[in-house]
């Protein structure tokens, strides 16, 4: 669910110092349930010399991620994708990389699950958290970059990886959601060639 | 400095901390940041506490000054700091937690839930309303062809007041779609579950908020299959909008309610992260605290240890010792004044060594004086313990004095058996106040010695009695000189005013003799012959006695030579054998070897055997002892000679002056004999006794002292250092 990531930053690493130190006293009592994210798949396409990504991701929230989505607080979501040009001894090469942000919320009155696209400004409203949940996974046709923007040569590889985004949380809940594996929502590196 | 910078950053930051944790935006995205930022500080402060600590209880073990007074003064600054803002944190965590809990109020709850359901119920009519009207709507739709749909449903839009209408076909594909909103091409899509639920037959009616336009309600209606071959449920899918006011207030309700609902949610994670800030606080003012403690009490005490250093320093002696000075305050002060003390104590000190140097020069000069005296000097201390000696003292009594300095006199006297006269006179002597003057006779080994002492008790400046002091001089030699020129003299006259008439005399004697004889008659000329003879034997006694005084005064040159002492009494003794005379000698076998002049040396031995001789004259029996005996009194070797008559013995009247001239008791004789006895064994170094003994006669003794087997020319102090080894 988490990885240890060497091109993350000092506060992640932190962070994930922190989860294992505190993994061995903050165990939550539901250990057993299975919460996580996940990149169920993934693929690009191209049209008009335009790429554009699909994905499927699982979003398989934790009980206290859902307690705080039903209490009103929003969850929001971030999907980062990189084109890299692997290398034996350097640092993978990064030719392009993404960022998107999907937001979910509660609204009380009427009682919907509001999914919002940040980057797009789309929202949808659903009256179920599983269908919101399962619309937010599913990624069509997202455009990306220009295919002529991207080097001919050469084997690349792509990306992605969907994740909790902690530091939008309200402010009180970040110091134990930084350390409490509950918290810690990150899916693993989906990686593939690029035809 | 860096440390107060440190202490600057992390309060910045907590200060943003907290700032962050209201939820102003501002530091909002750097709030984990910021907490790790936090901890690294609060580290660091630990880390450099317990450096401190560490070196503090280092110095604490290994009893460094000051470090005691360091470990109470912290911990008196740690409790100082620790009690207060222990009781301030306690109480502001009892407020925090009281604070935060009443923001929530089960009233307000129900209220805001109510207000919330009173806004759905308002809702509710509305959509109610919406719901009435739709069947005659979705009458207008059937049966229209997908060409006409967009048309009506534009008509449609203007007679509803809907802002959104869709006809949506088969798997959702849109038939039609009309808006308000001329730049909108796609529809609000609905929820997949809606539209399904939809074509089971029912109709969907629902709230949605919809982005920068409010609440709107969604109704999605099925549209049966027409009585045109070939058409499918359709679904007419609309958002009306509510009126602008109760959409206002129902947006607000359902805000405060939503931030309510949160807010209540976080409560507990709320005074959590109150709870962190606050500790983060009471932990930087802590640390903070305690690194200050430790800071400023090893500054406090600094001075302190540098004072105990100093201290140290100064009682081994270094005075050079200066403290740098610590600042100006009282501990400034402190430092200044011990600086001033240790500069005066080395200007003192300084002061003290020049005086003492000056003192020892002076006794040192006093010394060179006194061992250039040509008298022995000692000093007694009231108790009679040497004090002072010079070297010509030491001379002068043949002992090297400078071993029993510091010693009671009476040590002196144990160790060296001839000075025992000696110091048994000068200790009644020395208990004198006033001034006094003896003359006193020692016999070492290097002879008979004449002192002169003169003393005196020195009066210090309270005027009480104090040390004596007695100065000795060798005179013997100028008493013998004296002597010499004394009776020189009298020989002189003697041979000057007696002799010269005595030959007249004598010749006259006889011319009267000669020429008277034969004319007297018998009787005349016999009393002639008698007086003539008389006169002649007379002034041949005469002659004598001026010829022995002559000899007397007659001091030749002394020819010492090495001489077997026994082998000369043997040679003596030999001349006066006769049978009438019981000649018993006693000679020791290790015969003593003297420097002495053989011819004198015979003279004084027949003098000796001629008195002894003269002083049996009248008796039946004449027996004369000779002994010797090799002597080692208290370490000074000498011979001793004696000769023992058994004659009448020595009158009681003439004791202490047999060996004056003219002393004697003798019918004949000069009265010399004893006189030049006295005289050769003096020129020896020698000494002469002479005593009766109790049953019958005399005793002479005559000590001499004794060469050893080395050079004779050799000094007389060594040959006793020398002689006192052999066994």
């Amino acid at each position: 669910m988490h990885l240890l990531s060497s091109k993350r930053g000092i506060l992640e690493t932190a962070q994930s110092l922190l989860l294992i130190c505190s993994s061995v006293w903050l165990t939550p009592s539901y250990a057993e349930e299975m919460y996580g994210l996940r990149v169920f798949s993934a693929s690009m396409h191209s049209r008009h010399e335009m790429l554009y990504l699909d994905a499927q991701l699982d979003y398989d929230l934790s009980q206290a991620a859902i307690d705080a989505l039903d209490s009103g607080v929003p969850l929001t979501f971030e999907l980062e994708g990189e084109i890299f040009k692997p290398r034996k001894w350097l640092w993978d090469k990064s030719i392009f990389s993404f960022k998107q942000h999907y937001q979910v919320a509660y609204h009380a009155l009427s009682q919907q699950y509001v999914v919002t696209n940040i980057s797009s400004s789309i929202q949808n409203s659903y009256s179920r958290r599983n269908s919101a949940l399962l619309a937010m996974g599913r990624v069509n046709d997202l455009p990306l970059v220009e295919k002529k923007s991207l080097p001919v040569e050469g084997d690349y590889q792509v990306r992605l990886r969907i994740s909790l985004d902690i530091n939008a949380l309200p402010v009180p809940m970040r110091p134990w959601a930084y350390i409490n594996s509950e918290w810690l929502l990150a899916s693993e590196w989906y990686v593939w060639d690029l035809d | 400095m860096p440390m107060i910078g440190l202490l600057v950053m992390l309060l910045i930051s907590l200060y943003v901390l907290s700032n962050a944790t209201e939820n102003t935006t501002r530091f909002n995205k750097q709030y984990g940041w910021l907490i790790l930022l936090n901890m690294a500080g609060l580290m660091v402060l630990v880390g450099m506490i317990g450096v401190s600590l560490f070196n503090l209880v280092r110095q604490y073990r290994a009893g460094i000054a000051g470090s005691r007074l360091t470990v109470r003064l912290v911990a008196v600054f740690v409790l100082l700091s620790v009690i207060p803002v222990s009781i301030v944190y306690y109480f502001s965590l009892q407020f925090l937690q009281r604070g935060v809990d009443s923001w929530f109020d089960v009233r307000i709850e129900k209220s805001l839930e109510d207000a919330l359901q009173l806004s759905q119920v308002s809702l509710d009519l509305r959509q109610r309303e919406l719901v009435r009207q739709m069947p005659s709507v979705v009458g207008m739709l059937l049966d229209v062809s997908e060409t006409n749909a967009g048309l009506v449903l534009s008509d449609l839009l203007e007679s509803t007041g809907a802002v959104e209408l869709s006809l949506l076909g088969k798997n959702n594909r849109i038939i039609a779609f009309s808006s308000a909103d001329p730049g909108k091409v796609v529809p609000h899509r609905s929820d997949e579950d809606v539209l399904m639920q939809v074509r089971q037959g029912t109709h969907y009616v629902g709230l949605e908020p919809i982005r920068d336009s409010g609440i709107h309600v969604r109704l999605v209606y099925p549209v049966p299959a027409g009585s045109v071959a070939g058409t499918e449920i359709r679904l007419l899918q609309a958002l009306f909008p509510i009126d602008q006011r109760l959409n206002t207030l129902a947006g607000s309700v359902q805000s405060y309610f939503t931030v309510y609902k949160k807010l209540n949610y976080l409560r507990e994670q709320l005074k959590r992260s109150f709870l962190l800030t606050l500790s983060m606080v009471l932990l930087l003012s802590l640390f903070s605290a305690v690194w200050v403690a430790f800071f400023s009490a090893q500054r406090l005490m600094a001075p302190v240890r540098d004072l105990a250093e100093g201290t140290q320093a100064v009682a081994e002696g270094n005075y050079d010792k200066q403290l740098p000075v610590a600042g100006n305050n009282e501990m400034g002060f402190l430092v200044r004044s011990f600086n001033d003390m240790t500069r005066r104590i080395a200007q003192t000190s300084q002061q003290a060594r020049e005086s003492q140097q000056q003192v020892e020069s002076q006794r040192a000069y006093l010394e060179t004086i006194l061992g250039n005296l040509s008298s022995g000097v000692m000093t007694l201390d009231h108790d009679l313990n040497i004090r002072t000696v010079n070297p010509v003292a030491s001379k002068i009594l043949g002992v090297d004095l400078r071993d029993y300095s510091g010693r009671p006199l009476d040590d002196l006297a144990l160790a060296y058996g001839p000075l025992r006269r000696f110091i048994s006179i000068l200790k009644p002597l020395s208990s004198r106040q006033e001034q006094w003057q003896e003359e006193i006779v020692l016999f070492s080994q290097s002879g008979r010695k004449v002192l002169m002492c003169r003393g005196t008790t020195l009066v210090d400046d309270q005027g009480q009695s104090g040390d004596h002091v007695i100065v000795f001089d060798d005179i013997t030699t100028l008493v013998q000189a004296q002597r010499d020129a004394a009776w020189g003299e009298v020989a002189r006259r003697l041979a000057h005013e007696i002799k010269n008439p005595l030959t007249p005399i004598q010749l006259s004697a006889e011319r009267l003799q000669f020429k008277f004889q034969n004319k007297m008659d018998t009787e005349d000329a016999s009393m002639l012959l008698r007086s003539t003879e008389t006169i002649v034997h007379q002034v041949e006694a005469m002659k004598e006695m001026v010829n022995a005084f002559t000899d007397y005064a007659r001091a030749p040159a002394m020819e010492l030579q090495r001489l077997d002492f026994n082998d000369l009494i043997y040679e003596v003794t030999e001349m006066y054998k006769m049978p009438e005379l019981k000649m018993k000698r006693q000679l020791d076998e290790r015969k003593p070897l003297v420097q002495a002049d053989a011819a004198r040396l015979r003279q004084l031995l027949h003098n000796l055997i001629k008195n002894a001789l003269e002083a049996m004259e009248n008796s039946q029996t004449l027996k004369i002892d000779v002994s010797t005996r090799c002597m080692d009194e208290a370490g000074c070797r000498f011979v001793e000679l004696s000769i023992r008559d058994y004659g009448r013995g020595f009158p009681e009247q003439a004791m202490g002056h047999y060996f004056e001239p003219y002393i004697t008791t003798k019918s004949k004789g000069t009265g010399l004999g004893l006189a030049i006895v006295k005289k050769i064994v003096e020129e020896h170094g020698g000494m002469v006794t002479a005593e009766n003994l109790p049953d019958q006669g005399a005793v002479i003794t005559i000590r001499l002292p004794v060469i050893t087997t080395m050079k004779a020319n050799e000094e007389p102090d060594q040959a006793m250092v020398m002689a006192r080894k052999e066994p």
